[in-house]
């Protein structure tokens, strides 16, 4: 069960994340919880490459009684982790510039105010 | 001497991203040189495109990988499942780069004229370049990852282009939303690609798709690929960011962003047949689902696009319920199966692709001409406008009888294929098809009436013909159209049936990594 | 290289399309040249009647956009109000119909419903 917790956790994170971006009318708390949406699903991939006990997976430096490949984590979810963490830090950075532009430009933050396209 | 036919697919990703990072360093030189560098970029894209469809046309499946010694070696010496990132090209895959790479060109050739000079106009054009690699990279790779990168590359340069007009601020929330709503369904894609990992221990969509067995775990992973790439594709109910975002962007950034849209609709038709497409288990719900879904998005296209008065959100509204005929076509194949009829309906769907980018896509032209000519978008200050446009109005003329499914046009030949196929599947889903048909021809005849027929208006007396580039890029859809048109049979033996047939054999697909090699 | 593109349960040829509405335009053709001939362009014949009254400047006669298809419009009226009402704009009540087709689907896949 207690290997169970990580899933549990990232799992919740999106779900909190989720309910920030449905019920909150601030844009930036909207932005907050796309950030802690994309942390959930990075914490989701990371462990999934956890082995019981593991060591890194390096080949050139290992303490002598690992048998590879049983006793290395794996490092493939550990690669997807740094690609969706650098994308999800382009992603911020486009959101925030254009909330910039659009507090700029509406004066304000309110998501119920910021609906000039409807119908 | 490196052979460098056999690296096409690599070379099809690198060209259009070398050139959108040099574009501004030729902008600093001269205008008309980072123009011309943007056109021969698409145009040699275009043209290693053309040789690569050939290839796939007389050969079959075509791999690369990323890495190895020879770019077909997917198992190097003794390891026993496919390793590195793997490009596997069949007919759907270049049907779709075949759309993206016309589409991309258009759209450059029209915005040479219609986005005017200003400061940061290079970031455009590299902005352009990066939305056309992210759409080829989406096309042709079979790597779930990579898929999962190519499409955040395309939203965040869709989001950033959509934002182009400055001056007014309903493009910011347009971008807004959009990239919201991106972001939120590649996040949830990510997760189902995490879930996948999971089981199986491989990225390769032919590797999991050869040993998927369909537990728990395959099918949430199923319900977040189906609902995440529904939203990006704009399937009903989750459709209203369409007409915010086509109806905000300057209009040759909204035909980049449909083939984009049309991107994403591929990675849905290529995860529900060929990663799912084994047949222990029958998709034929989700099928059904899919087709309700299109019927809604095409009743709720159809009714909305009849009461706006912004120009390009009409026409926007429109494009929602042109989606809806494409799955209304793939659903029916989905839930029916590959047999009599299935198939019909499969090559109607993905034949109206094709015809449903050209035709609106022209639409979009056309009202971008009326804009860049008058600075107007509300109809309610249009009028009479074929005097002196002449030319434009020609072309939204052809592109509205395309449209709306007259014939001769091409519209026309895949709408047939797609009603026949479906009144087998149910009576009423036809008919309430050719209703919204007839309705879309009344959206676009208003339109067409309101804005270019009639007397001259006193504040319009001074708007001249638009420019060369984009009445030249005009004419190129409006010939392709007719040509489409009256050789549909030519267009379906050679393009729609390959992509058909590889879709309703995944075992191919599988087949052709699992076993390639030296 | 074959023109004619076979649908379900029948085909679909361009040519004998065009072939067949050449010959319709021929017809009408042939019937219109049976008519008067007396009919002279541009002179009092073909100005409107308004029993009299002066006719207005064509500029104020266009209809514009907006009011067109008035009829459709207040037919429906009810439809639209509801439409209207459900393509609010706001960027929660887009993501709350995402949430809710990923439930629908989920009831689907599973076999629920």
């Amino acid at each position: 069960m207690i290997y169970n917790i990580p899933f549990i956790a990232a799992i919740s994170l999106v779900l909190i994340g989720l309910y920030t971006l449905i019920f909150k009318r601030n844009l930036i708390k909207m932005i907050i919880g796309i950030t802690i949406m994309e942390s959930g699903v990075n914490l989701f991939l990371i462990t999934l490459g956890y082995r019981k006990e593991s060591v890194a997976p390096i080949f050139t430096a290992l303490p002598s009684s690992t048998t590879i490949p049983d006793k290395m984590s794996l490092p493939v979810p550990q690669a997807l982790t740094l690609t969706s963490i650098v994308i999800g830090v382009a992603v911020l950075a486009l959101m925030l510039a254009i909330a910039v532009q659009i507090y700029r430009r509406y004066g304000t933050l309110n998501v119920d105010k910021i609906r000039r396209l409807r119908g | 001497m490196i052979d460098l036919f056999e690296h096409i697919p690599a070379l099809l990703i690198a060209v259009p991203l070398l050139g959108a990072f040099l574009t501004p360093l030729l902008g600093k030189v001269n205008k008309n040189a980072r123009n011309i560098w943007v056109l021969l970029i698409l145009a040699l894209t275009a043209a290693m495109s053309f040789l690569l469809a050939q290839d796939v046309y007389t050969n079959g499946i075509k791999l690369y990988t990323f890495g190895a010694d020879i770019p077909s070696l997917t198992h190097p010496d003794t390891v026993s499942i496919p390793v590195r990132i793997i490009f596997e090209i069949d007919g759907m895959s270049v049907f779709m780069l075949l759309i993206s790479v016309i589409i991309g060109f258009l759209a450059a050739l029209y915005s040479i004229s219609f986005i005017k000079d200003e400061n940061g106009i290079e970031r455009y054009y590299t902005l352009l370049l990066l939305l056309i690699t992210g759409m080829i990279g989406m096309e042709l790779t079979g790597d779930l990852f990579n898929f999962f990168v190519f499409i955040e590359i395309t939203s965040i340069s869709a989001a950033a282009l959509i934002a182009t007009m400055v001056d007014r601020e309903q493009s910011f929330e347009a971008a807004f939303k959009y990239l919201v709503l991106s972001s939120i369904g590649a996040l949830f894609l990510l997760l189902a690609i995490g879930f996948l990992y999971g089981q199986y221990d491989a990225l390769n969509i032919a590797t999991i798709a050869s040993s998927m067995q369909y537990t728990f775990a395959d099918r949430m992973a199923l319900v977040l690929i189906i609902g995440a790439l529904a939203l990006k594709a704009g399937l009903a109910p989750m459709h209203m960011w369409m007409p915010d975002a086509y109806g905000e962007a300057p209009p040759s950034v909204t035909i980049a962003v449909m083939a984009a849209t049309l991107a994403s609709l591929y990675g849905l038709i290529r995860m529900c047949f060929t990663l799912y497409g084994s047949s222990i288990f029958n998709l034929s719900v989700i099928g059904a689902l899919i087709v309700a879904m299109a019927m809604i998005s095409i009743i709720i296209g159809a009714t909305m696009a009849l009461i706006q008065s912004n120009l390009t959100r009409a026409i926007a509204y429109a494009a929602v319920a042109e989606i809806g005929y494409m799955l209304l076509g793939i659903g029916t194949a989905l839930h029916v199966g590959i047999n009599e009829f299935g198939e019909t309906a499969l090559t109607g769907g993905i034949f109206h692709i094709f015809n449903d980018v050209l035709d609106v896509g022209l639409l979009f032209l056309a009202t971008g001409a009326v804009i860049y000519a008058t600075n107007e978008k509300s109809l309610s200050n249009l009028g009479g406008l074929a005097r002196k446009m002449k030319f434009t109005t020609i072309f939204f003329l052809i592109g509205l009888l395309a449209a709306a499914g007259m014939p001769p046009m091409n519209g026309f030949a895949s709408k047939i294929i797609i009603y026949e196929s479906v009144y087998r599947l149910n009576p009423l889903l036809s008919i309430g098809a050719i209703l919204a048909s007839i309705l879309m021809l009344a959206i676009f005849v208003r339109i067409f009436y309101s804005v270019f027929l009639g007397p001259e208006l006193p504040n319009l007396k001074n708007v001249r013909e638009v420019p060369k580039a984009m009445l030249i890029s005009m004419a190129i859809i409006s010939m392709l159209i007719i040509i489409f048109g009256l050789f549909p049979g030519y267009v379906i033996d050679n393009l729609v049936a390959p992509a058909a047939s590889a879709l309703a054999n995944p075992e191919s697909y599988i087949n052709a990594v699992l076993l390639g090699g030296a | 290289m074959e023109i004619s593109i076979s649908t379900g349960s029948g085909f679909w040829n361009p040519i004998v399309w065009l072939i067949a509405l050449l010959i319709a335009l021929l017809i009408t053709y042939a019937i219109r040249s049976l008519g008067r001939k007396d009919y002279k362009r541009g002179k009092e014949q073909i100005k409107p009647f308004l029993s009299g009254n002066a006719e207005e400047d064509v500029e104020k006669l266009h209809t514009k956009g907006d009011n067109l298809y008035w009829g459709f419009r207040q037919s429906l009226a009810g439809y639209y109000k509801l439409m209207q009402k459900i393509h609010s704009g706001d960027l929660r009540d887009y993501v709350v119909w995402f949430v809710v087709i990923l439930v629908i689907l989920s009831f689907v896949v599973f076999g629920v419903m």
